[in-house]
């Protein structure tokens, strides 16, 4: 048992940890009054330098975020700790007592990479902080806060420790004693996102699931580079939760074209929908996120118009892909239809509403459909199919198919293919008038 | 690409078009500043890239290579594929080697009454009769409209105008459609 010789300034009120060589205390300071938390550890300990490394990494921090560090002290035996008093629950004992909702945890989930990307980017090196889990995460007056930096290193001394952390918390190269870096917190704050969405009334949200998939990959090399990063992507999703609630106008809106396979005509139903928009006098603009269609489109048409890095020709108007060497443009302010191609999930974190594009040929079905195909604001088109294909695919995936008719002329916009569109979008009052 | 005298804009133009191509048109693009001393490695310089078993140099999404080296040039022609823009400073016997592996061959002069002289002396000592002058782009670096006419008429091919380009690394759009039709 470790005896603690500070009696002259602080009482002890409640022990709140304690073995052969430590202590955590909950103490008074004696002359203020206020509560403090008092870490004690043996001088004998092998882990007696964990104190000290833990007050030399929050020392250099001026941020409400994390617990301010009072004072270091020694005596013969025993290095003493003497920091803030958090005083609130854990997020466990927190998310064990309510189910929380969407908004609450992107907030929580905002709240815990801001506190990791202050460690990330501290001013001296980058500090670890590889101890991320729910017991450390202490809710106090609706807000997180982290404690416990007791295995915190800075980047540079991360090679020196072996291998430690908690099983289902660390990261997987953080239990083996791999090379590691800031994404083994990004993998941990993933876990406690997931942690927190398994008691939340988001459990079915695609896009949270994508970014937690993202954040928790095992290979280091396929997790979310960083927590701004990170942040980044759950604040866009904080926002597009927002404007749901605000009623963006349309103006504001983007919509993604995504092919369930490669060759389903993805990018001449994204340039038709754009041409849909302009012919009703709503500003759209076509945007191709993996290739240079419009910068193709541009070598090849004649009577096309390049205006501030938008090509306008009769009802379309494509924003050209630019490399470095080109005079920068600000973006155009309209309605924007994306194509993704096949795969663009980063980009869905961001659109408000989803065309799936799917084939009827039989060499191009899939076996396999994401899983938010089956979202309010997925409509699904059947290109190169017929009534009885797109009525099979909808009874499959039991949701409305919407069959695209066969184009003649690749160019203009045929009357079949309006009326798709028109009744895809007259679910959506904003955008048809 | 190569000109009569230097401080014609051979190296401005090459740049202009290299930068068009990989910036607008999307397409792969390497540039060989084939000199004694560069020119361009302060600004290019700075990341290093391997092209084939050399090394280069990535900048604004252009490939560069530097180098003095008429074979090491003419094994590039050779090899890879995509645009290549050569900017051959000085035409002489051994860059002409060069020249002639070149699919487009662009010759800047100027017909400024001071400058005349030099373009009809560089096509007649190392042009006339030895390419066919229709497979050569000639460009004049300010429009004279006198100086096309009678280029026309001695030489039997056009003189182009060359683009009013501010800076190669910035281009702007007005600048595409001449841009386009030199290639």
């Amino acid at each position: 048992m470790i005896n603690i010789n500070l009696d002259d300034r602080y009482e002890v009120i409640k022990t709140l940890q304690q073995s052969a060589a430590t202590a955590v205390v909950l103490v008074r300071h004696k002359k203020i009054g206020a509560l403090r938390i008092l870490k004690a550890i043996s001088k004998a300990s092998p882990d007696a330098h964990s104190i000290l490394s833990e007050a030399h990494l929050l020392q250099g921090f001026n941020s409400t975020l994390l617990p301010t560090i009072y004072e270091v002290e020694e005596d013969d035996e025993v290095y003493y700790l003497i920091e803030e008093y958090i005083d609130g629950i854990s997020l466990r004992e927190y998310l064990l007592s309510k189910v929380i909702t969407k908004d609450e945890l992107i907030k929580f989930a905002i709240e815990i990479c801001s506190i990791v990307e202050l460690l990330h980017k501290a001013e001296k090196e980058p500090i670890l902080y590889l101890d991320m889990k729910p017991d450390h995460l202490i809710i106090q007056q609706g807000r997180i806060r982290l404690i416990d930096f007791g295995i915190s290193v800075e980047k540079s001394k991360s090679r020196q420790i072996k291998p430690h952390g908690t099983p289902n918390w660390a990261a997987p190269e953080q239990l083996r004693g791999d090379f590691l870096d800031e994404r083994c917190d990004i993998y941990a704050v993933g876990k406690v996102i997931d942690f927190m969405r398994s008691n939340s009334y988001a459990k079915d949200d695609f896009k949270l699931a994508y970014l937690i998939e993202k954040a928790t990959a095992e290979n280091v090399e396929f997790r979310t580079k960083s927590i701004s990063l990170l942040k980044e992507q759950l604040i866009t999703l904080q926002g597009s939760m927002g404007n749901e609630k605000l009623r963006k106008k349309h103006l504001e809106k983007r919509i993604a074209v995504v092919g369930a396979n490669t060759s389903v005509g993805t990018t001449h139903i994204a340039i038709s929908l754009c041409k849909f928009f302009n012919k009703r006098k709503i500003d759209t603009y076509y945007q191709d996120i993996r290739e240079n269609t419009v910068n193709h489109i541009w070598k090849s048409m004649k009577g096309a118009r390049l205006e501030e890095g938008v090509l306008y020709h009769d009802s379309f108007r494509g924003i050209m892909n630019y490399g470095d060497a080109i005079e920068k443009h600000r973006p155009p302010v309209g309605l924007r239809v994306i194509d993704c191609g096949k795969e663009a999930m980063d980009i869905l974190l961001s659109v408000d509403i989803i065309i799936y594009v799917i084939s009827g040929r039989p060499w191009q079905q899939v076996m396999i459909y994401p899983p938010w195909i089956k979202e309010k604001n997925v409509y699904i088109i059947n290109n190169f199919s017929n009534k009885i294909t797109s009525i099979k695919k909808a009874k499959e995936l039991g949701k409305r198919v919407y069959m695209y008719p066969l184009i003649k002329n690749q160019v203009d916009l045929s009357k079949e293919e309006e009326r798709v569109f028109t009744a895809i979008f007259k679910n959506e009052k904003d955008y048809i008038k | 690409m190569t000109a009569v005298s230097p401080k014609l804009g051979c190296t401005f133009f090459s740049l202009a078009l290299a930068n068009f191509i990989a910036s607008c048109l999307r397409e792969n693009v390497i540039y060989i500043e084939l000199k004694e001393e560069s020119s361009l490695l302060g600004l290019v310089g700075e990341n290093q890239i391997s092209i084939g078993q050399r090394i280069g140099y990535s900048y604004k999404g252009v490939k560069y290579i530097l180098t003095n080296d008429i074979e090491e040039v003419a094994e590039i022609l050779a090899r890879e594929r995509g645009y290549i823009v050569v900017d051959l400073g000085v035409l002489n016997s051994s860059t002409a080697a060069v020249l002639n592996k070149c699919k487009n061959k662009i010759i800047i002069g100027s017909f400024m009454p001071w400058q005349r002289r030099d373009f009809h002396e560089f096509i007649r000592k190392n042009i006339y009769k030895k390419y066919d002058m229709e497979t050569i782009h000639f460009c004049q670096l300010c429009r004279d409209k006198k100086g096309e006419q009678f280029f026309y008429k001695t030489y039997g091919c056009r003189l182009f105008n060359l683009p009013k380009i501010d800076n190669p690394f910035s281009l702007k759009e007005e600048n595409f459609e001449d841009l386009m039709n030199f290639l």
